[in-house]
């Protein structure tokens, strides 16, 4: 059970849907991967805490519509402490079960894109074990 | 990490495929908006000053966002990075974190590159490589 409130130490997951939005050759997480969308200006994470690796992707894959109609292959991992160390909000919304939004960016495009830009630089790259034959 | 060059040619390329990958909206199946060509068009002359600015420039990352910009970002690693996003009406919203430090701001693009983002090339190229 999730407490109401994320803790600081709480992982999200951001789900990444595009190959650009991230560089599998030096792990990094592009920020653009992290902007807002523009109908509520908020970044759609999901508290992933206290699931083991596999479960954190079959939530993906429940719930992320991906482009590409294959399984998703990385996400970005995010304490809820770095999101709120850059000036951002970690805000449940539920349903789906364990989805957040990250809100609280700034009106002005370049000052969003600074704060994505800080954010990917605290970003942990995690890529999805390729199927085994 | 391995860097692409830039070349007008894989410039004008991927432009186009970001271009074309956003022509209508909901692209991403997101609610992400359309590029429109004025956009497009913008992009296409912001392109044709790159090759003016270095000679070992990366090739940037060239794609849609979500709000129906383009979007033009070079990423060295953390805290090496500088994005310029290309709105329909000529504005340019750029962002930068070289280190500790941060530049940001908006400016018109009419026919010649703004100092604001010339000196923030400049500061990226000093800190590629540090």
């Amino acid at each position: 059970m999730l407490a109401p409130d994320p803790a600081p130490d709480e992982v999200t997951s951001r789900y990444l849907r595009h190959s650009n939005q991230y560089a599998p050759s030096n792990g990094r997480v592009k920020p653009h991967a992290l902007h807002p969308a523009p109908a509520d200006h908020k970044t759609s994470v999901f508290r992933v805490q206290g699931l083991t690796e596999s479960e954190i992707w079959s939530l993906g894959d429940e719930h992320i519509l991906n482009p590409s109609g294959s399984e998703l292959r990385a996400r970005a991992e995010l304490l809820v402490a770095q999101i709120l160390g850059v000036g951002l909000q970690v805000e449940p919304q539920e349903p789906p079960q364990r989805h957040a939004n990250i809100g609280g960016w700034p009106a002005e495009k370049d000052e969003w894109m600074l704060k994505a830009q800080e954010l990917a630089a605290v970003a942990t790259l995690r890529l999805r074990a390729a199927p085994t034959a | 990490m391995a860097l692409i060059t830039f070349t007008p040619e894989g410039g004008k390329a991927a432009l186009e495929a970001a271009y074309l990958a956003a022509l209508d909206d909901n692209w991403d199946g997101a609610g992400s908006k359309r590029v429109e060509h004025s956009t497009y068009g913008y992009a296409q002359k912001f392109l044709q000053f790159l090759p003016t600015l270095s000679n070992n420039m990366a090739l940037p990352d060239i794609v849609a966002d979500t709000d129906g910009e383009i979007l033009f970002e070079w990423d060295y690693g953390p805290r090496k990075v500088f994005s310029i996003s290309i709105g329909r009406d000529g504005m340019l919203s750029y962002a930068g974190l070289f280190d500790r430090n941060k530049v940001h701001g908006r400016v018109s693009f009419v026919g010649a590159l703004p100092s604001d983002i010339l000196n923030s090339f400049e500061l990226l190229s000093k800190h590629v490589g540090s």
